[in-house]
């Protein structure tokens, strides 16, 4: 990539200053409902299909590898483990709406929060070996840490991963996840879609009467906290405690998905989706409220240049996110990855907000 | 944990530029009888500010801050303030405020951060502050020797996770602590770590011991309603302000009174009022009679004003990321302060309203909270 643009891209970012005046009212509501229905259609719809079926087969790799458990079988399950992981990059970032509802979220991927606590969930549930807690009603009230994707992680890449035993019960526990993850991700998927009180027409139909949204710019503020909190969740978390100041304060062991080895592709995946929720996903997206209604005519030009240097330098980068931040040739490409979505969520968090109408303060995005 | 003490070393290297003094031209003093309001604040670059000013919107003083700041505790006599660093911040910078200036400057131990409140004993000797002692994912009270250059002399258990506010009954010997409930680490600072498991409570803790005289919990259908914030009224009285952490949209209590050894009583919203407030309160004041209560939901863009002992509602008003909340001078007044710059004044059973005309107060974004100080 050209250093020469992406210092340019960074340093423009950085200098942004304070945001513009908000444009009370200057973004009808036609345009806001127009946006959020095409998001809903193209993006959050076929992303939480894609979620779907990526759990589907999962559960049905791992079903079958229990069935009859042989080593290319379990490669299958690991492969199938990758697939659904990608699915899941791709709505991380989506927070509201049914993934809210029955702590979904929480128990389809609790990360960060887990710090260290999959193991435990998991080693105590292998080691109770109570096949009824099992049972899908009480399994998906059973620990969050022990419901979802991380554990399936830590019994397909964990220490004891490679020591199946098919009359113990890591198999019942493993098929357990994957029975769980799949009814969550359709649970979502149906509740967004399906029926009379699917979320869809809640973000359609706001009323000053209704419980989630009164406007249907709150609609538009709901898809633009996922834009801030998503790009936030990378810089935040995925990047800047991993890679640290220096090289000698970069912490693999802070990585996300570490057993299985795909930090950096999950990094890649979420800005893809993040993209795609500023760009449309082939239809409108947030971005289109920026070009169609700011007073800002360098910033889409701008968002679009950062997300495409950002996404083709993420990509640049040749070893494991883990490998890379102690390798001296590949680190510069991970701090540069930092800085960079660094400035991303600065740039939405000001001049975004700013142009889409959306009042931004203390509290909005993040409280005390 | 030499992440933390970078940190340190630079908050103080900043604060020496605060100690400096004002840096208003010609700083307005506080008057004896008068009361000053403070509050943190963003300026227009980006940068944070402490303020005092008066109902009237003069400034008494404007001192620079290295990060945000949160909250304060307001010796008994109000001369003297100390403003909290924001969560997880670890400085606290001690104020005069009757000649506007910053006396000095303390921290944590590097092992603990501020949670933003604190309160002081009623001879002004000891400062209580909420922290975290997050490797042991449990809250604690500091305690620190006013009179002895804010040394550290201990500290008590809250008996809960993310303490937040603190305050002391009129007994002088009750901290009345809100146990938000929500566990973080300053390693993932704004992350937080235990929503489905979140056990939030209000508890009594024994100033000179800390023993735990009382602990008041919600439902446990309710245990993702984080206590966060409360007020001390009349006869014993405390009233919470609370923020849900569960699915946006479910109708969720988000104010309660308590008071002895009685069950918290939930306040019943009106369904508008209820869906305005977001779910989310940011601050709550007694006003000066301690018969009506202010609770801002600066999600919401409203404030809203209820009666204390009955719980009726009596009025919203519209402050736009309106936080901030404090008792004015009369009975059943208010002064409400946006993160969007401005103060407004109001009378809470009418519902009038007026926004304070002063360029100073306009231009500022006022931060979370607002404390009355001054003495008299």
């Amino acid at each position: 990539m050209p250093q020469s643009l992406l210092v340019a891209f960074v340093s423009l970012v950085l200098a942004v200053g304070p945001a513009p005046g908000f444009g009370q009212d200057r973004i009808a509501a036609d345009a806001y409902a127009r946006v959020n229905a095409a998001l809903v259609e193209n993006h959050v719809l076929p992303r939480y299909q894609r979620l779907v079926e990526a759990t589907d087969l999962f559960d049905a790799a791992a079903t079958g590898f229990c069935a009859d458990p042989k080593t290319a079988a379990l490669e299958t399950v690991r492969t199938r483990y990758h697939d659904a992981m990608d699915a899941w990059m791709g709505v991380q970032h989506l927070s509201f709406g049914p993934v809210d509802l029955f702590m979904r979220g929480y128990r389809f991927y609790f990360w960060p929060q887990a710090r260290g606590k999959i193991g435990g969930a998991v080693a105590e549930l292998l080691a109770a070996g109570d096949a009824a807690s099992l049972a899908p009603d009480r399994f998906a009230r059973t620990s969050v840490a022990a419901q979802g994707l991380p554990a399936a992680e830590y019994l397909l890449y964990g220490d004891t991963a490679a020591t199946w035993d098919r009359e113990g019960h890591r198999c019942a526990l493993l098929t357990a996840v994957s029975g769980n993850m799949r009814r969550i991700a359709a649970g979502i998927l149906a509740d967004w879609r399906d029926g009379d009180a699917a979320f869809e027409r809640t973000v359609a139909a706001p009323g000053q009467d209704k419980p989630q949204f009164r406007t249907h710019q709150e609609a538009t503020l709901a898809f633009f906290k996922d834009l801030h909190g998503g790009l936030r969740l990378v810089a935040d978390v995925k990047l800047t405690p991993v890679v640290g100041e220096t090289i000698d304060a970069a912490r693999p062991r802070a990585a996300e998905s570490r057993l299985s080895g795909r930090a950096l592709r999950n990094i890649v995946v979420n800005l893809e989706a993040l993209q795609a929720l500023y760009l449309g996903d082939g239809g409108p997206g947030l971005g289109d409220l920026v070009t169609a209604h700011g007073g800002d005519a360098k910033l889409d030009p701008l968002m679009r240049k950062a997300f495409d240097l950002t996404i083709a330098n993420a990509r640049s980068i040749e070893l494991a996110l883990t490998d890379a931040i102690e390798d001296p040739a590949e680190r510069p490409k991970a701090e540069k990855l930092k800085t960079q979505v660094v400035a991303l969520t600065q740039i939405v968090k000001t001049r975004v907000a700013a142009a889409l109408g959306l009042a931004v303060g203390f509290n909005a995005l993040d409280g005390d | 944990m030499r992440w933390m003490a970078t940190s340190r070393r630079t908050s103080l290297g900043l604060l020496a530029g605060a100690l400096a003094g004002p840096l208003l031209p010609a700083p307005l003093r506080a008057e004896a009888g008068r009361r000053v309001y403070l509050s943190a604040r963003g300026d227009m670059h980006g940068g944070f500010r402490v303020s005092g000013f008066t109902s009237c919107g003069a400034a008494v003083f404007d001192l620079p801050l290295p990060a945000r700041g949160h909250s304060f505790a307001v010796r008994p006599d109000g001369r003297i303030a100390v403003l909290f660093a924001r969560r997880p911040g670890a400085f606290a910078l001690v104020i005069d405020v009757v000649n506007g200036r910053a006396l000095g400057t303390f921290t944590t131990p590097d092992d603990r951060h501020f949670y933003g409140h604190g309160a002081f004993s009623p001879d002004g000797r000891l400062l209580y502050a909420t922290e975290n002692d997050f490797a042991a994912e449990r809250g604690v009270i500091g305690v620190y020797g006013a009179d002895r250059g804010y040394r550290r002399l201990g500290e008590l258990p809250t008996h809960g996770i993310g303490p937040h506010e603190v305050r002391l009954l009129a007994d002088g010997e009750t901290l009345a602590v809100a146990n938000g409930g929500i566990a973080t680490h300053p390693d993932l600072p704004r992350v937080k770590l235990n929503l489905p498991d979140m056990a939030p409570s209000l508890v009594y803790l024994d100033r000179r011991d800390g023993r735990l005289l009382h602990a008041v919990r919600l439902d446990p259908e309710l245990h993702q309603l984080s206590i966060r914030h409360l007020a001390i009224g009349r006869h014993g009285a405390v009233v919470v302000a609370m923020q849900y952490e569960g699915p946006a949209g479910d109708p969720v209590p988000l104010i309660a009174s308590h008071r002895g050894d009685a069950p918290l009583r939930l306040f019943k919203a009106p369904a508008g009022v209820q869906r305005a407030m977001k779910q989310y309160c940011g601050s709550i004041a007694f006003d000066r009679d301690a018969r009506v209560i202010a609770v801002s939901a600066p999600r919401g863009n409203v404030v809203t004003f209820w009666e204390a002992d009955s719980g009726r509602y009596l009025s919203a008003v519209a402050v736009p990321d309106g936080c901030g909340v404090a008792p004015a001078a009369r009975s059943g007044m208010f002064l409400a302060s946006s993160g969007r710059g401005g103060i407004t004044m109001v009378e809470a059973r009418s519902g009038w309203s007026r926004s304070v005309p002063a360029a100073f107060l306009n231009n500022a974004r006022w931060d979370n909270h607002l404390a009355p100080a001054g003495p008299g």
